[in-house]
């Protein structure tokens, strides 16, 4: 979707809606279940196809633009199930997926300060008055020979971050630093501008990009590394749209680095104790950037490791339930019933260990299930660092 | 005045709350508005509550509170609709059975299945697949109902020979009755479903094309099939409508396919719309090219065969389909030779008719070029051909916002009428046009009906269209008087008044 594009340039699609709730569940014959909030209410309101129905009706002036609309459009996930199953909606301009609709709707709620939510209110608050969270950065050390900025390559990392993840990054780190790759780490001021337009901030998402307008035509055309996908599909998906010339963001994932890194031997494999993983898809990094196989591949080259599937996986995975990060902390208890139900599907394959490849997946598993399963939870990178010399 | 309105607004809300469980109960803004309409042209109303029965029982409970204040019911089976002839009335209740969606028995002895009205297609199909069975899969979507498709008279994958899928049937009256139909109305303690018809008439028949005016259905036994050893599609190109339908005459009456079905070359392109690239998604040129005038290399109709049973029985069937063809002036071609005209038809059709379910999202995506208009006309296959000409030339009138025109045609009960449904996509923003549409599809019912005998296939929210049966129509209206006296269900569609 483009960035400036308006509700009222969706009627079109949003009236083709068919009700065929078929936006709920994956691939046929297993049809699992895969929306959170219809899993929940099972009513066809609390679907992707209720909601563009209000945004029919809103469009139609069936309805006005109420607060009861904002609990309910921010409790999509955005885990974007319906985006890869519905192929009515995008069909007519401006070809927008079922969750940009939605986000449009969370715009439209934002303008007219009609956010229920206390936790999202104080965002905005907080946005409006900081422009995208500020100046934070993660607060980890960079090593020396990763602070040159000429370097080839470029390590993006996200600026607005819950705390706990630094960890992540810093594994991240010593993994880059094992394959030797000549990088610069470049630590993002604030927001990249993907929650913001998760959460429909629109008006300060654009003040946001055109503050950054200068490093974005700066890193466009370098090859960018990413740890987080929500981040590295913002950038390569969003970003584009600000650049100014005909150069195209390119971007890379941090496991594909280090499967092509061990696949050409820079860094060679430790010899370890059998165990046995599953892999559980974060939303974006496969329905948002379509990788499903490096991060299987990357745990599979590792001797000893057995990979077990949950039944929910790869385009029919389901949530962990953070969302982009907020809703763990906007609707707290509905995001852990979400991380929970697939916490015991991981328990279900048998497996020891439960991998993800998101800072929030991991975040938001470690904060649902029970203590002493925590150290059940791994990000990729700390079972990979784990596993090289 | 208003204030007494609500506040029996309110005392319905509590009354049906404490019967059936607050939880199963709705009347928030937004859930109210999002029942409110559909993808079809019926006009937005807005019901007072939504409704989420789990049971017969609270079915019957809310019928018979609805019945005594005369508020109007409106029933979704799944809630898909294209028709119009589920949208509520008015500060009416919808029962919306999505919750009621239990298989609760596959008899693969007798070949029938015992369903709850809100199993899914795609649910149901998938667990006949376990047990080596299939069902009559109509072109409708995966996540469209059984139930609420079967009751329509449907015209999916299996209708020239086995041309009707339903069997017995629970039914809920307004005033409280629940009562069984065919052989599930005998009392046994060892209640079977696997009878329609006789020894008395026939119930599950009068609630068939009722569209939920008549009563409402809680459980109903429909007819299910073995996938036997084997299952093929023979294909067969067609430079046009006649020759088709002479082929499918001749290989139905020889008893030879299990189904066929003509398509129209613009509906089997639109199984190529691809969104590889959301951004810009590839619609085929074609589909907005003279719909009688196909470029070169794309046959006119292409003709599925479905051939299912014992190998050595599929073999000869193919050699006779291969013989009536070149007889009819057709020609058999490959599967090979589909993937270079139609990859997306040879996709979809392969899982409609070799993996007996609806393709997942192929059958759905013509929906996203504009809002959907179809008309359907039944006839004996002597006049049908001369029914494609006039109605698609008719169509074509309607310009170029009304694109594609697509059909599709296939033979009734072993051949004895073909049905014929042409459809449209335009503007859904378009009133004026829309209007227009429905008037010449109104035009076209009379002047086939006159001209050929031919009949609608369904109901269009067009109370003409019953009111002119005169005699039949009389009859029907003590029927409904003696069911529901009330006029409380669905009577939004205008079938009673």
């Amino acid at each position: 979707m483009k960035l400036n594009t308006q509700i009222d340039e969706v009627a079109r699609s949003a009236s083709l809606c068919l009700k065929c709730n078929m936006c709920t569940y994956g691939e046929w014959p297993e049809n699992y279940p895969l929306c959170p909030l219809y899993i929940r209410d099972k009513i066809y309101t609390s679907s992707p196809g209720g909601l563009i129905y209000l945004v029919r009706a809103l469009l139609e002036n069936k309805m006005e633009y109420t607060s009861d609309l904002s609990n309910l459009s921010y409790l999509c996930i955005n885990c974007r199930a319906c985006d890869d199953i519905c192929e009515i909606i995008p069909i007519p301009a401006p070809h927008v997926r079922p969750t940009e609709i939605i986000r449009l709707l969370r715009h439209e709620l934002v303008k007219r300060s009609l956010i229920s939510n206390d936790f999202i209110k104080k965002m905005h608050e907080m946005v409006k008055k900081e422009g995208g969270f500020g100046k934070q950065q993660i607060d980890i050390k960079i090593p020396e020979n990763m602070k040159n900025e000429d370097s080839k390559d470029i390590l993006f990392i996200e600026g607005q971050y819950p705390k706990g993840q630094e960890q992540i990054y810093e594994v991240a780190l010593k993994v880059l630093q094992k394959i030797g790759l000549d990088v610069y780490v470049y630590r993002n001021e604030g927001s990249c501008g993907a929650d913001l337009y998760d959460l429909g901030f629109f008006n300060e998402l654009k003040i946001l990009l055109e503050k950054k307008s200068e490093l974005i035509n700066k890193i466009v055309g370098k090859n960018v590394i990413f740890i987080d996908p929500h981040t590295q599909e913002f950038v390569l998906k969003y970003w584009q749209q600000c650049v100014k010339t005909d150069k195209k963001m390119k971007g890379k994932h941090l496991s594909e680095i280090i499967l092509e890194a061990l696949k050409g031997s820079k860094i060679k494999a430790k010899k370890m104790e059998k165990v046995i993983v599953s892999y559980h898809d974060p939303c974006v990094l496969g329905r948002g950037l379509g990788i499903y196989d490096t991060p299987r591949n990357l745990v599979s080259f590792f001797e000893g490791v057995t990979l077990l599937e949950m039944k929910r996986n790869r385009r029919n995975s389901y949530c962990c339930g953070a969302g982009d990060g907020t809703r763990g902390k906007a609707f707290p208890e509905f995001s852990e019933w979400v991380a929970q139900e697939r916490f015991e599907e991981f328990k279900e394959t048998g497996a020891d260990i439960l991998i993800t490849a998101c800072p929030y997946c991991k975040e938001m598993f470690q904060r649902a299930v029970p203590t002493k399963e925590k150290t059940k939870v791994q990000d990729l990178f700390e079972f990979v660092n784990e596993r090289i010399e | 005045m208003e204030k007494n309105k609500k506040r029996k607004k309110l005392s319905l809300l509590n009354e049906i709350s404490d019967a059936i469980g607050k939880e199963k109960v709705k009347n928030d803004e937004t859930v109210l508005v999002s029942y409110g309409f559909d993808s079809s042209i019926a006009p937005f109303q807005k019901p007072s509550l939504v409704v989420f029965p789990k049971s017969c029982e609270d079915v019957r409970k809310v019928l018979i509170l609805a019945n005594r204040d005369r508020i109007p019911i409106t029933v979704l089976a799944g809630g898909v609709n294209v028709g119009g002839m589920c949208v509520p009335s008015e500060n009416g209740i919808v029962l919306d059975f999505r919750n009621m969606d239990r298989i609760l028995e596959i008899n693969t002895d007798s070949g029938y299945a015992v369903i709850e009205p809100g199993v899914i297609f795609d649910r149901f199909t998938a667990a006949l697949d376990r047990k080596g069975f299939k069902c009559h899969v109509p072109t409708a979507p995966g996540g469209a109902t059984p139930l609420g498709n079967y009751l329509l008279q449907p015209s999916g994958s299996l209708a020239n020979r086995h041309y009707d899928p339903i069997i017995a049937l629970e039914v809920v009256l307004p005033d409280g009755t629940v009562f069984h139909t065919g052989s599930a109305a005998y009392p046994s303690d060892n209640v079977k479903y696997y009878r329609r018809y006789g020894p008395f008439p026939d119930l599950s028949g009068l609630l068939c094309c009722a569209y939920g005016t008549l009563g409402i259905i809680t459980k109903a036994s429909v007819r299910i099939y073995p996938k036997n050893e084997s299952s093929r599609v023979n294909l067969t190109a067609f430079d046009d409508y006649g020759s088709a339908t002479k082929f499918v005459k001749d290989v139905v009456g020889a008893n030879i396919p299990e189904h066929c079905i003509i398509w129209s070359w613009q509906f089997y392109k639109t199984y190529d719309i691809s969104l590889e690239n959301v951004e810009k998604p590839y619609i085929p040129p074609e589909l907005y090219l003279d719909p009688f005038t196909p470029p070169k290399g794309i046959p006119y109709n292409i003709v599925t065969t479905m051939l299912s049973g014992y190998n050595e029985v599929l073999d000869a069937s193919e050699s006779v389909c291969a013989k009536v063809a070149k007889k009819s002036g057709g020609r058999a071609i490959s599967w090979e030779e589909l993937e270079m005209i139609s990859p997306g038809a040879a996709r979809s059709w392969k899982e409609f008719y070799l993996d007996h379910h609806q393709p997942k999202m192929e059958h759905n995506k013509k929906y996203g070029l504009g809002r959907y208009s179809a008309w359907i006309g039944i006839a004996e296959p002597k006049d049908v051909v001369e029914v494609e000409k006039y109605a698609l030339e008719t169509v074509k009138q309607l310009g170029e916002g009304v694109r594609p025109i697509c059909y599709y045609s296939q033979p009734f009960d072993f051949g004895r009428c073909m049905f014929l449904r042409m459809f449209v996509y335009t503007d859904p923003k378009n009133q004026e046009l829309l209007n227009k549409i429905k008037n010449t599809y109104t035009e076209m019912y009379n002047n086939i009906m006159q001209k050929y005998g031919a009949t609608p296939e369904r109901y269009r929210r067009d109370p003409n269209m019953v009111r002119q049966l005169g005699g039949y129509y009389e009859i029907l209206k003590r029927i409904k008087k003696a069911l529901d006296p009330n006029n409380i269900l669905n009577p939004g569609i205008g079938l009673f008044e």
